[in-house]
Order: C-alpha cells, then structure tokens, then sequence
C-alpha cells in the first residue's frame, strides 16, 4: 500500500525520540517500554483477564520481553491490552511505586507505540523496529504548570478559548500528559499525521472519519 | 463526540447508536459499514480479518481512503488509551452539550463513574 510520506516521517521521528533520554526514563527503559507494549497482547495473565467479567480477580505475573520493575509491566500491559477497565483504584495502587511522571512518560510511549503498531498491522507492513538506544540521563524537570481537572492526575494548565469547532482550544485530551510536555509532544508529533479537529487533507470525510473515532472509542471503552 | 457535530453542520441526522451497538439502524454514513468492519477488524488485530476487510475497503474507497482510514483508526487506537489511562473527564461544555448523545449512544457506561461501580 501506498503510505503517506507525513505518516512513515512522524513515526520513524517518534521511534528515534523514544530511544533517547525522555524526562523521567532513559532511553534504553523507553525503547524496553515500547517492546513490552507490543508483547502484551501475548501475555497469558492479560490474555486471561481479558476474557473475565472483571480483570481485578485474576492474580498473577505477567509474561515479559524485558527486565523493567514488575508495577511498569503491570502499567503497559494493561494500558495496551485492557485500558478501557482502568479505574482510580488501579492507578492509586500502580502509583504507590512509580511516580506520576514517569506513569505518564510510559503512557505517552505506550499509545504512541500503538498508533504505529495499529498503522502497520492494518496496512499490512511489519512492526517498525525499535532505533538503537542512546545513552544519556532523563532531565527529570517536572512541569509546575498544571492544574486538578478531575482527572487521576493534574492535567496542564493552559487558557482556554472558543474555537471553531465549537470545543476549548486546546481539548482535555491535549492537556492530560501535562506532568510530562515532551509526552505530549511526543504523542502528537504523531496523532497529528492520523487525525486533526480541522484541515485534515484526507478524502475521507469528516463524517467518516468521526464515525471511525468514535467506533474505535466504543471498541476501547472510552468515555472521552 | 465530534460526529454530532459534523452532523450538524451538514444539517445530517446520524442515527449515533449504531455506534455502541446499541441500534439495528444504519448511522446514515457513505460506506460505513465497510468501514466499521475495517475499524473492528484493525482493533481486534486479527489478520485474516483485516485482510478481507482491507480488501473490501479497497474495493469500494479505492486504496489511499483505506489508507486514511486506517490512520484514523490507529489514532484513536492510540489516543483513548491517554484518556483511558488518565481518567481524563469531558471538557465542561462537550459534557453540557452531548448530554443527549451520551444517552442515545449509553457512551456514559464508560465513564469514570460507571466503571467505578462496575470495577472499584
């Protein structure tokens, strides 16, 4: 298939800064993130607490492909095999050992991962290899610019205005890595070469392509 | 949330159920259920799945929409997983103005509440 040049860019782009130093983790743990995200589907404990009523009564250890802390496995294989049963109780728990930031930073490595995870497997190309990882320390500066929006965590405090698509200017969703910018950045150096509120150049049409999102939203639980 | 929207602006009546399967009834959108096959197939990542529904994509969009659709698809794969992960709620006036489609769509058993009394 023919691949947009702006989409096999933006996600060559995104395996190189998932490789180096992010702000809370290096780059070797970010690529090790990026490969146990794509590993999870393989997990028989996520296997399994897929097929329950309720993931929450099914013990056990995770099948993994590196050697990152139990409670990160825990966070990336459920983010990318079951996000849609998450609840405050789980984040509560999964955060007791593992700071809000770098929660976030795995977050934002594991959804990017799935966009072009999800982009290959359904144009039928191979999963994109992890770029060799660069050495050098996280800078661990946290952000002090957010703001409690009833989220599970604070979420990037900007000034909001109306736009013409009649939502705030910069929507909740961009807003919810705020502990971590260079997730945010991240993510949507990519997203945007996949979906955009306006001038879109796709021919696709608007409508299709909000039917899309919000079946995809559906088949993944999400309220947002 | 958007789809409402665009809707709206078309002056087209969408039938949103469809959407949550909550309705037998077509949504009103060229194509849809072609591309509603792709986007289940592409999610559920089984490739002999997306290999027939890729094909009927192809087929009746021709090969750069299939394209598109499949981005969008992998997007929104990618980013209900921030605001799955995060417990992010609606922004305050998407929340006042979709009250009515949350209901028609039951989009609200996915909130952060519901999941609450269905999972603790």
């Amino acid at each position: 298939m023919q691949i947009p040049i702006a989409i096999n860019d933006s996600h060559r782009v995104a395996l190189e800064e998932i490789a180096g130093p992010g702000t809370w983790l290096d780059g070797e743990t970010r690529n090790q993130v990026l490969l146990e995200s794509r590993h999870a589907s393989n997990c028989i404990l996520c296997q399994n607490r897929s097929k329950a009523l309720s993931p929450y009564g099914i013990e056990g250890s995770h099948d993994s492909v590196s050697d990152l802390p139990a409670g990160y496995i825990e966070v990336i294989h459920r983010i990318s095999h079951d996000s849609g049963r998450l609840t405050q109780s789980w984040f509560n728990q999964v955060t007791e050992d593992l700071s809000a930031e770098a929660y976030i930073e795995i977050l934002g490595i594991v959804a990017c991962g799935v966009i072009i995870d999800t982009f290959a497997t359904g144009t039928g190309q191979p999963l994109p290899a992890p770029q060799e990882h660069r050495k050098g320390a996280p800078t661990r500066i946290s952000n002090p610019n957010v703001i409690d929006k009833g989220a599970w965590l604070p979420i990037l405090d900007v000034t909001l205005e109306p736009s013409d698509t009649g939502l705030p200017s910069t929507p909740n969703i961009a807003r919810a890595m705020g502990l971590v910018p260079s997730a945010i950045d991240l993510f949507f150096k990519v997203m945007r070469n996949h979906y955009q509120l306006a001038n879109l150049a796709f021919d696709l049409s608007r409508s299709q392509t909000e039917m899309l999102a919000a079946r995809v939203s559906s088949l993944n639980q999400c309220f947002y | 949330m958007l789809l409402r929207r665009s809707g709206a602006r078309t002056e087209t009546s969408f039938n949103l159920g469809k959407l949550t399967d909550t309705s037998k009834l077509a949504i009103g959108i060229t194509a849809e259920s072609t591309l509603l096959a792709l986007a289940e197939a592409v999610i559920a990542g089984s490739q002999s799945a997306i290999q027939i529904t890729r094909k009927r994509a192809i087929d009746e969009l021709g090969e750069k929409t299939t394209v598109e659709a499949i981005a969008v698809i992998a997007g929104f794969n990618g980013i209900t997983k921030i605001a799955n992960g995060t417990g992010l709620p609606l922004d305050p006036e998407t929340h006042n103005s979709t009250e009515k489609m949350r209901a028609e769509t039951a989009i609200d058993d996915y909130s952060e509440s519901s999941k609450f009394q269905t999972w603790g």
